[in-house]
């Protein structure tokens, strides 16, 4: 995704990373969820919409783990710990709207 | 005791995406050879949980402002169009998914004349891209996950 974290020269290549996983949301999850968030009864969700929307919530938590990962990395640590998390939750945010 | 049955529909679905998110971090970690704590897992499960409600109100006003009842593939590309590789991605799976039902729905009345070169097209997208062929091995996975998961039911219920 929005990675421009070259600079360590670490073996992470997050394209393949990526591509390689297979676990997902379940469809019907994440439906509840959004139909739960809706002010108005009225609303429904399209079913091209909620694919989308299962897609951008797997990219956002790969990318979460990747860029904790490249930290964790960076700090020579071999598990991925909250600090790692918190340290590149603030950039996260702003790529993530 | 707390079981998955007594909780109330709102932490159920927290729980259910707190087990996913789990899977999706242990499965991108283990990939690069590294571990994933507990805290940490959970840290992501809670922030992809309150980002999709948030996401669910964003959706719901921009389908309003466009003066429709049913959220689609528009607006969540509306949603992501700041982070422009997202956007690229997203835009790229709608496309393929508006082309696979554009083929259902001709291939239906038209089966018994195409059915000679259909097949052949078939081999040739599947030459020139894997990528239109994965939602079909995706289902096979998410099977599988599905059986998988039945068994080791045990779903984590420490988390507040």
């Amino acid at each position: 995704m929005a990675r421009n974290t070259k600079e360590n020269g670490d073996s992470i290549d997050p394209a393949s990373v990526a591509s390689n996983v297979k676990c997902s949301f379940k469809q019907d999850i994440i439906k509840d969820l959004l139909n739960s968030s809706f002010q108005d009864n009225k609303t429904k969700l399209g079913n091209d919409a909620l694919t989308l929307v299962v897609e951008v919530a797997k990219c956002l938590v790969q990318e979460t783990c990747l860029r904790a990962s490249s930290q964790a990395l960076r700090d020579s640590c071999d598990k991925v710990d909250l600090e790692h998390v918190e340290k590149c939750l603030p950039q996260l945010m702003l790529d993530f709207p | 005791m707390t079981t998955f049955e007594n909780l109330s529909s709102h932490q159920k679905l927290r729980a259910t995406v707190h087990r996913d998110t789990k899977s999706i971090c242990s499965e991108t970690c283990h990939l690069l050879g590294l571990e994933v704590t507990k805290p940490a897992m959970e840290v992501i499960a809670e922030l992809v949980y309150k980002k999709i409600s948030v996401y669910g109100a964003d959706l719901e006003a921009f389908a309003k402002h466009a003066k429709r009842q049913t959220i689609n593939a528009d607006d969540v590309k509306l949603l992501v169009r700041r982070n422009p590789t997202v956007l690229a991605h997203i835009s790229e799976l709608a496309g393929n998914i508006s082309s696979k039902e554009k083929r259902r729905k001709t291939s239906t009345p038209v089966a018994k004349q195409r059915e000679t070169p259909a097949p052949k097209w078939k081999e040739k997208d599947m030459e020139k891209s894997p990528v239109v062929f994965r939602p079909p091995e995706r289902k096979d996975v998410e099977a599988e996950q599905g059986m998988e998961l039945d068994i080791d039911n045990m779903i984590d219920l420490t988390f507040e």
